[in-house]
Formats: C-alpha cells, sequence, structure tokens
C-alpha cells in the first residue's frame, strides 16, 4: 500500500493540536482552583518518560504502525487481541470528544437543537478529512494551530483589560503534594498520554525525522499554549468560578471586554473548540479504522471510514447520559484508570517485548557474522 | 438497458471506429493515375470543396500532373505562382527522374515532401495542403499552401489589463505557436504536436521549455492526451475536462489564459502548455491555487503594489463566500455578539420584512446571480440599462417597499462585489457560498465553521497532475513563499518553485 508522508514539522504540529483538544474547552483539570497551572507543568513531566517509550517503539520500527509491530510480537491471536483493544479505545475515545463537543455546543448556544444533528454535521466533516488522507491532515492541522494561536494569544491580551486579576493566582503552591501528585496524574493521561494513538500511523512520518524530537517539541508546545489558557482563565474567573464551571475556558473569554465595541467574544473562541474537535476526532476516527483494517485483514482504511464514522457517532450518543456524568467520568479518575491500560500498560508490554526481541536479532545477527 | 445491451453498443462502436480507421489504411496507391485521383474522389465524395486541376508541362505535352486541394482552406498564390507556372513552364524534357526533379527542382514552395500513406495524404488535403500526382509514380508530393483568414491579434477582453502587453491568442494555432515562439530567441521552447479527434483530427501542441520542465508532469500530460478517445475537440476546454484529474471539487485543476505573455510566464516556472487549433484559450498544468490570485499584471506593476492587490483578492474570496454565510449567523443565531444599539436598528430595519433572514438572503443572491448572467450576455448598451434595473428596482424599491431589510442590500452587494475580484474561482466560489450558508441556516456559527472548514480541506486535498496545489505553502523557507501570497521583487525571486521544475536556480543575484 502507497503511504503517504507528513514532514516532522507538521507531526508536531498535528500531535499538538490533537493533544490540546478537548482540553482546551474542559480547561484542564479545574479541580486545584488557582494552583491548576502547575499540574499543566507536572503533567508533562509526567508523560516525558512514557513519550519517550512511544518514540523508542516508533525509533525499532520506523516502517511499522503499532497494529504492525503487535501482530509480528504476540503473533495472529494475542496481536489481534491486542489490535482490538487498541482499536476501541480509538473508537471510544473519539466518542468521548464528539460529546465533549456536542455537550459543550448545546449547553453554550444550542439548547434545542438535537444533539444527532450537530454530531452527524461535524462528522461529515470528519469523515472528510480523515478520507482525504495523512497529509492533508497535517496541512489541516497547521492551519488549525495558527488560528488557535492567535485566538489564545488575542484573548490573553484582551483579558488584560480590567476583568483580570492576577490576585488569583495567589495562595501559591496552596495544595498537599499528594493532590497536586494526583492532579497531574490526570493531566497525564486526559491529554498528555492520548497521543499513543499517533503510533497507529506514525510510520507515516517523513524519513530521516527523529521521533523523539516530534514527540518532545509537541509536548513541550502543548505544555506552553495549555500554561497560557490556564493562567487566562485563573486570572479571569478566581480559583471559585473555575471550579463550578463546565467550559471555564468559554466562561473566561465571555468575561472580556475591550471598550465598548468588542464584547462578548466568546463566539470567536467558539471557532477554537470546533476546529480542535474536528481534528482530535479525526486522528480517532484514522486510528480505528487502521484498526479494523488490520483486524479484518483489509486492504484500504477509507472503504470502512463511513460505516465507522457512524459508528463513532451511535457511541457518542449513549457514551453518557448527560454532561454531569461527563465530567465526573474525567474528574473522579475513572478515565484515568481506564486509559492508562492503553496509554501505559500496553505499550510498555510493547515495548519491552520489542526489546527483548530486537536484541536476539542482534544477537543473531553477530554471531551468524561470527560463524562467517 | 441491461449490462449486456451496453456491451453489444460498445462493440458495434468500436467496430465502427475500427473500420473509419483502417478505412483509409486498407487503401493503397497504384501507378496509374487515373486509379489515384478515382481513390482520393471517393474518399472525398460529395463534398464538392474538392478541386482537381490538370497542369501539363509545356516542353513536353505528355507530361502532365494533377494537383488536389481543399477550396478555401489554400493560399491561391502559392498555387498560381509556385506551382502552376513553374511546373508549366520547367524545362522537363528528357530528365530521367521526373519526380525527383520536381520535387527538388521544380516546386517553389517552402515545405514539401514526399509520401504514400493515403491516409497522411488525406490528412494534409483536409488540412489545407496541396497534394501533386504525377504519372506512373506510387508516390506523390505534398507541398505546404495552407492559406486562410483568421481574426487579427488582438487584446483579449476577458483579461485586460491596465500595463504590460496587449496581444492575445487568435485561433490559429500557427499563430498562437509564433506569439510564443518570438519570446525566444534561444532554443529552450519546445513544441510536440499530435492529432486529437476521430472526426475534426484538431491539431494539439505540447509547449515547455526542455531545461525547467519537471518531467513527471510532462509524462503526465503525454499520457493522459494519449488515452483521449473523443470524437470532436472545438475548444481547450473539451480536452480541459479531459485530462483533469478525476475529482468532483468544484476548484480548477488547470490554468486557462488567452496571453502569451501569462504562458510563457507559467512555461519558464517549469509548466507544461497545451495549444487547441481554432480556440485563443491555452491551458497550463499543473495549477497552483494561488494561481487563481495571481494576475498578469502583478509582475509588470511594482512588486509592493501588487502584493497588496493580491492580499485584496484573497480578502475578497473569503468575503464573497463568508459574508451571506456571517450575516446569517450573526442575525438569526448570535445576536449577542453585534452591539447593542446596532442590533435595534437592525431589527428596526428588519420589522416590516416578510421573509425571514435565511430565506431572504438566498432569494436575494439568486436575483444577484441573475442580474450578473444576463449582463454578461447583454449587448454592452443593454447591459448598462440591466444593471440600472437591477440597481433601482431590486435595490431602492425593495427596501422602500419593505420588502427587503436594507442590511441585506448591503451584504449582498459586498458579496456581489467581491465576486468580481477573483473571476477564476468563480463556479466555485458559487457553490461554496450556498454550501456554507445551507450549513449556517441550519446549525448557525457552528455551520458556518463546518461549512468552511469542508472548503478548506477541499483546497488542501487538491491535487494537479500530481502536484498538490498548496505544495510548500506552509514553508518557512523564503524562496519557496516568494510568489504565493506576497510578490517579491525580481531581485529577490532567485530560485522557481522547486516542485515544479528540475531546475531551480532562474538567476543570477543580480547585485
Amino acid at each position: 500500500m502507497l503511504t503517504e508522508t507528513v514532514s516532522g514539522k507538521k507531526m508536531i504540529i498535528l500531535l499538538s493540536t490533537f493533544m490540546l483538544g478537548s482540553t482546551i474547552i474542559l480547561g484542564g483539570s479545574t479541580v486545584l482552583g488557582q494552583d491548576s497551572w502547575v499540574s499543566v507543568i507536572t503533567g508533562a513531566l509526567w508523560a516525558f518518560p512514557i513519550v519517550i517509550i512511544y518514540a523508542r517503539i516508533v525509533q525499532l520500527y520506523p516502517n511499522k504502525n503499532i497494529y504492525e509491530i503487535c501482530l509480528d510480537l504476540f503473533g495472529n491471536f494475542f496481536g489481534k487481541v491486542i489490535i482490538f483493544l487498541f482499536s476501541w479505545y480509538a473508537l471510544h475515545l473519539g466518542a468521548l470528544v464528539l460529546r465533549n463537543f456536542s455537550e459543550f455546543i448545546q449547553i453554550s448556544s444550542k439548547t434545542e437543537t438535537p444533539q444527532i444533528i450537530v454530531l452527524l454535521s461535524m462528522m461529515v466533516v470528519i469523515f472528510y478529512l480523515v478520507k482525504s488522507g495523512i497529509k492533508t491532515m497535517g496541512r489541516w492541522s497547521l492551519i488549525v494551530f495558527w488560528v488557535i494561536c492567535l485566538v489564545v494569544i488575542i484573548s490573553f491580551i484582551f483579558s488584560h483589560t480590567g476583568a483580570d486579576n492576577f490576585d488569583n493566582l495567589l495562595p501559591f503552591l496552596n495544595h498537599t503534594p499528594g493532590e497536586f501528585l494526583i492532579d497531574s496524574f490526570y493531566l497525564f493521561s486526559f491529554p498528555y498520554a492520548e497521543v499513543v494513538l499517533f503510533l497507529t500511523f506514525f510510520n507515516s512520518l517523513q524519513r530521516g525525522e527523529s521521533p523523539y524530537k516530534v514527540f518532545l517539541y509537541a509536548l513541550f508546545i502543548t505544555m506552553i499554549i495549555l500554561l497560557v489558557v490556564a493562567i487566562r482563565n485563573i486570572t479571569l474567573l478566581g480559583p471559585e468560578m473555575l471550579k463550578i464551571s463546565f467550559f471555564p475556558s468559554y466562561v473566561a473569554t465571555r468575561l472580556i471586554n475591550v471598550g465598548k465595541f468588542l464584547t462578548k467574544i466568546e463566539g470567536i473562541v467558539m471557532i477554537n473548540f470546533i476546529l480542535l474537535g474536528i481534528t482530535k476526532t479525526a486522528v480517532c476516527l484514522l486510528a480505528t479504522c487502521k484498526g479494523i483494517t488490520h483486524l479484518f485483514d483489509l486492504k484500504d482504511y477509507k472503504a470502512i471510514a463511513i460505516p465507522i464514522s457512524f459508528f463513532m457517532v451511535a457511541l457518542a450518543m449513549i457514551v453518557y447520559p448527560n454532561v454531569i456524568e461527563m465530567l465526573e467520568f474525567a474528574e473522579r479518575g475513572y478515565y484515568c484508570v481506564y486509559a492508562s491500560l492503553f496509554q501505559v500498560i500496553i505499550p510498555l508490554l510493547i515495548w519491552i517485548v520489542a526489546e527483548i526481541k530486537n536484541k536476539k536479532i542482534i544477537e543473531l545477527k553477530t554471531t551468524i557474522h561470527k560463524v562467517h | 438497458m441491461g449490462i449486456f445491451n451496453k456491451n453489444k453498443f460498445n462493440k458495434k462502436l468500436e467496430n465502427s471506429i475500427k473500420e473509419f480507421n483502417n478505412d483509409l489504411s486498407k487503401y493503397k496507391l497504384s501507378k496509374k493515375i487515373d486509379e489515384n485521383l478515382k481513390l482520393l474522389k471517393s474518399i472525398f465524395k460529395n463534398n464538392e470543396n474538392l478541386k482537381i486541376r490538370k497542369i501539363v508541362n509545356s516542353s513536353n505535352p505528355k507530361i502532365f500532373c494533377y494537383i488536389v486541394f481543399m477550396n478555401g482552406m489554400i493560399d491561391p498564390k502559392i498555387i498560381n505562382d509556385n506551382i502552376i507556372k513553374s511546373f508549366s513552364t520547367e524545362n522537363l524534357k528528357g530528365k530521367k527522374n521526373i519526380f525527383d526533379t520536381v520535387l527538388t527542382e521544380t516546386m517553389q514552395v517552402n515545405e514539401l515532401k514526399k509520401s504514400e500513406d493515403v491516409r497522411q495524404i488525406v490528412e494534409a488535403i483536409a488540412s489545407g495542403d496541396t497534394v501533386l500526382l504525377l504519372d506512373k509514380e506510387k508516390k506523390v508530393i505534398i507541398l505546404n499552401t495552407r492559406g486562410y483568414d483568421y481574426r487579427s491579434i488582438s487584446e483579449p477582453e476577458s483579461e485586460k489589463i491596465l500595463a504590460g502587453p496587449r496581444e492575445g491568442f487568435t485561433e490559429s494555432l500557427i499563430v498562437n505557436i509564433s506569439l510564443l515562439q518570438r519570446k525566444f530567441r534561444t532554443p529552450q521552447l519546445k513544441t510536440k504536436y499530435m492529432g486529437i479527434g476521430k472526426t475534426t483530427n484538431t491539431n494539439v501542441c505540447v509547449c515547455y521549455i526542455e531545461s525547467v520542465v519537471n518531467k513527471d508532469v510532462l509524462n503526465e500530460v503525454f499520457r493522459r492526451l494519449k488515452k483521449i478517445d473523443i470524437d470532436a475537440v472545438l475548444d481547450s476546454n473539451y480536452l480541459l475536462e479531459l485530462i483533469d484529474d478525476k475529482n468532483y471539487s468544484p476548484f480548477a485543476r488547470v490554468h486557462t489564459s488567452e496571453r502569451p505573455d501569462v504562458i510563457v510566464g507559467k512555461l519558464l516556472e517549469g509548466r507544461v502548455a497545451i495549444l487547441v487549433d481554432g480556440t485563443p484559450v491555452v491551458l497550463t498544468v499543473p495549477l497552483l491555487f494561488i494561481e487563481n490570485f495571481q494576475s498578469p499584471e502583478d509582475y509588470y506593476l511594482r512588486a509592493d503594489y501588487s502584493s497588496i492587490a493580491r492580499i485584496i483578492r484573497i480578502i475578497g474570496f473569503f468575503l464573497t463566500i463568508c459574508t451571506p454565510a456571517f450575516y446569517v449567523a450573526v442575525e438569526s443565531f448570535h445576536q449577542e455578539m453585534i452591539p447593542t444599539a446596532l442590533f435595534i436598528n437592525m431589527a428596526i430595519e428588519r420589522e416590516g420584512a416578510p421573509l425571514p433572514t435565511s430565506l431572504e438572503i438566498i432569494v436575494m443572491l439568486i436575483i444577484f446571480e441573475l442580474l450578473k448572467e444576463t449582463g454578461i450576455r447583454m449587448p454592452t448598451k443593454v447591459g448598462d440599462a440591466l444593471s440600472i434595473v437591477g440597481a433601482l428596482v431590486i435595490g431602492q424599491a425593495a427596501v422602500e417597499a419593505e420588502l427587503v431589510a436594507a442590511p441585506m442590500l448591503i451584504v449582498v452587494g459586498i458579496t456581489g462585489i467581491s465576486s468580481l475580484l477573483v473571476p477564476k474561482l468563480n463556479s466555485s466560489v458559487i457553490i461554496y457560498r450556498f454550501l456554507i450558508l445551507t450549513f449556517t441556516i441550519f446549525l448557525g456559527f457552528l455551520g458556518f465553521i463546518l461549512g468552511l472548514s469542508i472548503m478548506i480541506i477541499n483546497i488542501l486535498n487538491q491535487k494537479s497532475f500530481g502536484v498538490s496545489q498548496v505544495e510548500r505553502m506552509e514553508s518557512w523557507n523564503p524562496q519557496d513563499i516568494k510568489d504565493q501570497i506576497i510578490r517579491r521583487g525580481w531581485r529577490n525571486m532567485v530560485k522557481r518553485p522547486g516542485y515544479l521544475t528540475n531546475n531551480e536556480i532562474r538567476q543570477g543575484k543580480n547585485r
């Protein structure tokens, strides 16, 4: 199969837009109030080693995606079990993200529109993006990235027109280390370690680009943007408001008021959310499609993209009964535990087995060399 | 109609095509001149344009020849002076090989060749050449006597500019090629001819510059042109549709122009031009998306000014697509985004309007398209009257009668005016304007963003002859983006766009 390649720069941007994804709506973790920006950094520190492991897996098998690696390492049966689990994770994550967005849209503007309409119309765009292939997705993410940067910077600058209050950041570090630890693990599993899905098509990276560089740069860029967003939200809303609002970024930008002309610019901020939602779900859909392709030994993922995208919409409809449960699923840490299976345990397993096998191959080669 | 019938039909068609093609190749010339004449007459049966004339040599009345030509396609002066006169006065008495003597000495025509192939002979006659038949010869001489009238070179109406050359292509392929060739006083310009169309056998010329063309694109062009199996080619648009990538996207993937300077500029960047006989419109491939916003004038005016013009065109492109949808989104979904005083004003304006905003804007846009379409097809004077009627009736009267809200007219006006900035994107602009509008009517701002996203993905996704239309738009390398959204001065454009050519260096440093 002819695979399209993506340059390292675009891959970095695609990774960052994916990670920013729904976090930019939900505003990361808000449990710590004025200290929530700290966990943006500590979460990234947590993510550092696991991301290195992802990059190592890619480096060991530069021409294969994680599904092919699984088939290689664990044989047909166990390999396919892992493929199934992984594609399920991609599908489920896609559905969760979609639901986040439709829930956000229903609460923020379209209170009477049925969510299925919003979901289906978003899916049209997502499906088109996935069908266009990874190269187009890379270009698309570049545009999305610049739009986000622009909106974040503008809203950050405009927030300094009286509405913000830097005293909201005080008292500084007013939580126990245990709280920080738990909160940063929450951030680790919610945006950062979700990049594990990129292992499903990381073989599309252009030859000669270092996977370490891609992963680490993306982590860094995401951390910076999330930090800016977190500080903006805290200074605008204050710790108490931050804790009770469903979508802090949206509520925060609502407070921005420049003169008498530029008011209520949260509609502009909505652009961010929609674009990021499309990008993140598209990555999930691509990962699912590739997984199903390998599960049933199909030739091209584009042929099954339509049924899977419908399935994702259906799953998004039934995945939560209401928005409170959606937030609890994330906030109570169920998601962290559930996701750690796919984000930590399976990649660790693959990495260890891959390293052992690789060593054996190298030993075998050297012994053959010696015999000759 | 089942599959079987279709297959049968295809077979029938194939057979008739084969017959048509074999028809000519099964004939052979004979040694007897009468039989050859009879053959030509039977091939051109019922065509009274075909003229046959016998010429007798004055030195020896036994030596004679026939000339066959198509009336109206030839230059009579050449036939009279250089063929008839020379043959009848030449002393052919005692010459051993009359055919070779006639070929090399007697005929005073710039281009001539001998031929035995009936198909070639018939093609030559049909395209205005004269065929000379001699007795006891199994071959004939084809003489170039083409000459017919064509429109003189003038500035193309559709691409008028203020500065720069004013010549435009005509309907004659030879003249068009000469317009290109006279800009190169080097052997760099290459031309390859081929005939396309089974009935018309239209002359098509592929032009490129050997040292800069991208060989992959060139091969792809030839591959696609050779695959064409069509009855007639009357305009370059026939070819455009047939060599285009199979794609439902409304954006163009082939560039068209009537200006030689534009085509030469494209050739010099490594593109391939396709000229078709009988039309002034020339195609170049591949097309980058930014070319839709480039005007030939950009290169004849100051670089900074043309950069500003280009940015304005890009803004116009987005304005003409987004304005109606954005208005609907703000007016009927997100009133909170409008300052309160303005919103009250707008509400007062809208009070008497019978239609909801979404329906109103669709009706107004359709009326605008109607006016535009009739205005284009009308003679100039009627067109002027039409625009007055449009402005008065649709504009003032509708607002005064409170049929339409006044802000709506401003929106439609902005949409209409800015659509004229990007004439090359006209069709795609209309399609996407209505698509985004439909999304917006149902979903408000969300739909607006979703519709716009579809358009952007479509642009990012497009390929023209294997080259992505937005190739290196995102690059940080200054040489890649010097002629994209902004045009730098010629001092700075040292390299050609690298993805179009094999030879990147355009010029020296000029410092």
